[in-house]
């Protein structure tokens, strides 16, 4: 889809990592349109109703209500629909066990959310920049975890 | 039975029931063999008795025969008549046959008797009167007499298979000399 | 000692059938020798008898003879006597002989022919004494008889001599027979003696050795006996017999203890024994009997028991099948009261439960703890920055320094938590052993700190490493603690040189590790050339919390060594440290080779 806007969709319960996320965008200068969803449910419905605009970028936390991001990627990697959205995980923890399960379930990156916000700015247009269909071919675990 | 059924017992058991009967036996055996032994040296001296008495009686016999031979002849020489002297010499034959048998059985038995035929005639009675000669008839009667009477004592003493034959054999023959005899006194006895 | 007895028993009843037999032999021998003495004797006997009665005969016809000649000379008739009553005699004599030598075929011959001899000369005695009364002792006939009769007495004596001879001889052979006889009899019946005398002997000797050994043997028995039943006591164990032919059992006093009973106090059936056992064990146990009555064999059981006051018990059984001397199979068999380590166990297993519930808890505490603690203090640090970020001008300089103190404590917070999460993974209970390449780990670790590793240009040396069985996150995070120390201590002015080896050593020869439960080890040094410490703390930074420096000198939570501690720890290897203050530090891991 060759839009001049990158669509980017976030899927996490906490009010203020909303907010951080959405601020951080807006002092991107990248041309970006986000939307963010309060869970699990809400995100999974939007993306399977009829006339939804698929996201260039997912993040999704990990820890949700209702329905856990782990669960969405999941369904998400399940739906042929979805092939061409890039899953970032992004979540608080970093334990191996999420890092791994995450990985075999197919998500493109893991970002641990950054306590500064300058650095969340850098980490966020980095990843967006990403040309993800290059950046697929070469995935291995290493790579995963982003670094900052 | 359950006594039975211990190999050892059973063993003692039978071993001493064997013990028993052998020396019952043995002692049996040994009562026996004494009984026997005392029969056999009864019957030994038994039959040593037995021979040394037919030995006895068959000399007597052949002394008296010998006697009868000799009165026969010299009575032969005596008397006149013809018809006794043919009886006096039939008696002298029957006798001298007897001689000749008692001789065979005495050889036989290893009893010894006088061989009297050899020996020569004591001529002494021939010159007798005729009571002389009724003396020696008489004699010579109870000589055969007691002849009869030897040859009845061996026939019930002797067990003797040779014995016995001779005495059958003699029995009727000298009966029949001592009824010659019996004849000759009385032809003798009526004629005188 | 049973075998050697019953070996005896058989060595010696084979012994006295032997010498039974052998004394049997001998007694019979004897008794034939005998019996052949006896009967020697008797023919010698009868030899004799034999050579009285021919010279009887002899005599008879000699004196015969005399009385002839005597007549002749005399012409008395007195002389005649002799051979008057001399043919009877001779008669009787042979009477006599004709009876002893009823079985001798070739005697009798020759008496025939001494009979017709003597028979001759008796009746040559009659001819001469017939021809006498001539009174002519010079008639050429008498003189004739008379030479016959001295020749025919001349033969009747050569004969009678010969069988004389004869018998002689045979009297001689007989003789020699009977001395061998009477000399064998005493020494058999001697021989005989002394073998009853041995026999007798050595049945005495054995018999008694043999009842002093049983004695000994009786007597260590009963004292064996004696501290079974007391070590069935200290124990806790009774035993018990069961005879398969008889089907009966026997129980040991100490087997009715067991059941608070007191000995022998009923009879030992397996009846009387269920009537004790747990309602709820009696059905199995019941089974378990049978089978046992059928395989002559018991495995371990295990069943309960109720005594008469209610206390229930647990017993463990076991039984062997043994084969005895009268070919009987014996089971015997033990049981034991288990009751104090069933309980203990119990108590053992719940303790455990409890404490790894404790310790799950704790564990799962801890982290999420750090865990959830993460995300308000993330909030407060990025409100924060954003806060600086936006307001930066607007604030005052007090208002700015109160920020930056704000900042300062969230930043220590954070290493803090950090440090405490990383502490309670080290504490997970699934811990995977995998067989880990060290050097990828050691560079994993180097990435990790990369930031820091650059900004100090800090220069890091290692020996290539061999693949060693670990669980690699801990191995990795021990790595960069200790790397993380080594530059976070360095001296001021010097670039901070890391120098990490590798050597395999035993155990004995180090005399860091105390202890040791391996023989070799991997032994693993970090020397840097930072700070240093004085070695009296050596032990003491390894403790939870507890820093050498203040928290201005050097930022540090007092948990970093620890966790290192912990992670050796698990992979049961030691760690020491030492140090020269100024100088550098030296920290040594040893890692175990299973």
């Amino acid at each position: 889809m060759q839009e001049d806007y990158i669509n980017i969709t976030l899927a996490d319960d906490d009010e203020d990592d909303r907010l951080f996320f959405t601020d951080a965008f807006d002092e991107i200068k990248i041309t970006t349109r986000v939307k963010t969803f309060n869970d699990g449910v809400y995100l999974m419905d939007y993306l399977n109703s009829k006339d939804a605009t698929l996201p260039n970028v997912l993040f999704l936390d990990l820890n949700m209500p209702r329905k856990s991001g782990l669960e969405c990627l999941k369904e998400i990697k399940q739906n042929p629909k979805f092939k061409d959205i890039a899953i970032a995980i992004y979540s608080t923890s970093a334990s191996e066990e999420d890092i791994e399960n995450t990985f075999v379930q197919g998500a493109n990156i893991y970002i641990k959310k950054p306590s500064d916000f300058k650095t969340l700015k850098k980490v966020l247009s980095e990843v967006v920049t990403i040309n993800w269909q290059y950046h697929t071919n070469s995935m291995n675990k290493d790579n995963f975890l982003l670094r900052f | 039975m359950k006594y039975f059924k211990n190999r050892k017992i059973t063993v003692l058991f039978i071993f001493i029931v064997i013990m028993i009967g052998i020396s019952f036996n043995s002692c049996d055996e040994l009562i026996k063999s004494k009984k026997l032994e005392n029969k056999k040296s009864e019957l030994k001296t038994q039959a040593i008795n037995e021979n040394k008495n037919e030995a006895k009686l068959l000399l007597m016999l052949s002394k008296d025969n010998q006697e009868v031979i000799n009165l026969t002849k010299a009575l032969q020489e005596v008397i006149n008549k013809d018809s006794i002297v043919d009886l006096a010499k039939k008696i002298e034959e029957t006798h001298v046959q007897f001689a000749e048998d008692l001789q065979e059985v005495a050889t036989d038995k290893l009893i010894s008797i006088p061989n009297y035929p050899e020996a020569p005639l004591n001529k002494s009675i021939v010159n007798l009167t005729e009571e002389d000669k009724f003396k020696a008839l008489n004699k010579l009667k109870s000589i055969i007499d007691n002849q009869l009477f030897i040859l009845n004592k061996l026939s019930k003493t002797s067990n003797s298979k040779d014995f016995k034959t001779l005495i059958v054999k003699a029995d009727s023959k000298i009966n029949d000399s001592l009824n010659k005899t019996k004849n000759i006194l009385n032809v003798l006895n009526t004629n005188s | 000692m049973i075998k050697t007895l019953s070996n005896n028993i058989s060595f010696l009843r084979t012994t006295l059938y032997i010498s039974a037999f052998v004394i049997l032999v001998v007694g019979a021998l004897t008794y034939r020798s005998i019996t052949e003495v006896t009967k020697s004797s008797e023919l010698i006997t009868h030899t004799y008898k034999v050579n009285v009665e021919l010279e009887q005969i002899l005599s008879n016809l000699k004196d015969a003879e005399t009385g002839q000649r005597g007549y002749i000379i005399t012409k008395d008739s007195v002389f005649l006597e002799p051979y008057i009553s001399g043919r009877s005699k001779i008669n009787n004599s042979f009477a006599e002989l004709k009876v002893l030598t009823k079985d001798d075929t070739i005697l009798k011959e020759s008496l025939i022919k001494v009979n017709s001899l003597i028979n001759k000369r008796l009746l040559a005695f009659q001819t001469s004494y017939r021809s006498l009364p001539k009174g002519d002792i010079e008639d050429p006939n008498f003189i004739e008889n008379f030479r016959n009769g001295r020749a025919l007495m001349d033969s009747i004596r050569d004969n009678i001599k010969g069988i004389i001879k004869l018998q002689n001889n045979l009297l001689k052979q007989r003789r020699s027979e009977y001395e061998s006889d009477l000399m064998a009899t005493p020494l058999l019946l001697f021989s005989l003696l002394l073998c009853s005398l041995i026999l007798m002997y050595v049945a005495y000797n054995s018999i008694y050795k043999n009842i002093k050994r049983l004695k000994a043997t009786n007597e260590e028995l009963e004292i064996f006996k004696e501290s079974t039943n007391q070590s069935e006591i200290v124990s806790k164990h009774g035993s018990w017999t069961y005879n398969v032919k008889r089907d009966e059992f026997t129980y040991s006093d100490n087997l009715y203890r067991l059941l608070g009973e007191q000995p022998q106090s009923f009879k030992p059936t397996i009846e009387n024994f269920l009537t004790y056992v747990h309602p709820d064990d009696v059905e199995k146990l019941t089974m378990q009997v049978e089978q046992m009555k059928e395989n002559i064999e018991l495995p371990y059981i295990y069943y309960r028991v109720v005594h008469k006051n209610g206390n229930i018990k647990h017993l463990k059984a076991y039984g062997k099948s043994v084969v005895n001397e009268d070919d009987e199979t014996v089971l015997l068999g033990t049981t034991a009261d288990i009751t104090d380590e069933i309980i203990s166990f119990r108590i053992l297993e719940e303790r455990n439960a409890e404490l790894e519930r404790n310790n799950k808890e704790l564990s799962s505490f801890n982290y999420v703890a750090s865990h959830d603690l993460q995300e308000p203090l993330r909030k407060i640090q990025t409100f924060l920055s954003r806060l600086i970020d936006e307001e930066e001008g607007k604030l005052s300089a007090k208002g700015n320094k109160y920020i930056d103190r704000i900042q300062n404590a969230a930043t220590r917070m954070r290493l803090l938590i950090d440090d405490l999460l990383q502490f309670s993974r080290s504490n997970k209970a699934d811990k995977v052993f995998e067989e880990s390449n060290i050097n990828l780990l050691l560079e994993a670790a180097k990435q990790d700190l990369a930031e820091v590793i650059s900004a100090e240009n800090a220069v890091i040396t290692s020996d290539t490493f061999p693949t060693i069985t670990v669980i690699p996150f801990q191995i990795q995070q021990l790595f960069v603690n200790l790397i993380g120390n080594a530059i976070k201590y360095r001296m001021e002015g010097k670039i901070p040189k890391i120098n990490i080896t590798h050597q395999i050593v035993e155990a004995e020869n180090e005399d860091n590790i105390i202890k040791p439960k391996y023989s070799h080890y991997h032994k693993i040094t970090f020397t840097d050339n930072g700070i240093g410490f004085d070695n009296q703390y050596a032990d003491q930074i390894f403790v939870l919390f507890s820093r050498l420096h203040n928290k201005d000198q050097y930022s540090g939570t007092g948990i970093g060594l620890s966790i290192c501690k912990k992670i050796v720890e698990n992979h049961k290897g030691y760690i020491t440290a030492s140090g020269q203050p100024e100088k550098g530090a030296v920290f040594t891991v040893y890692l175990p080779i299973a």
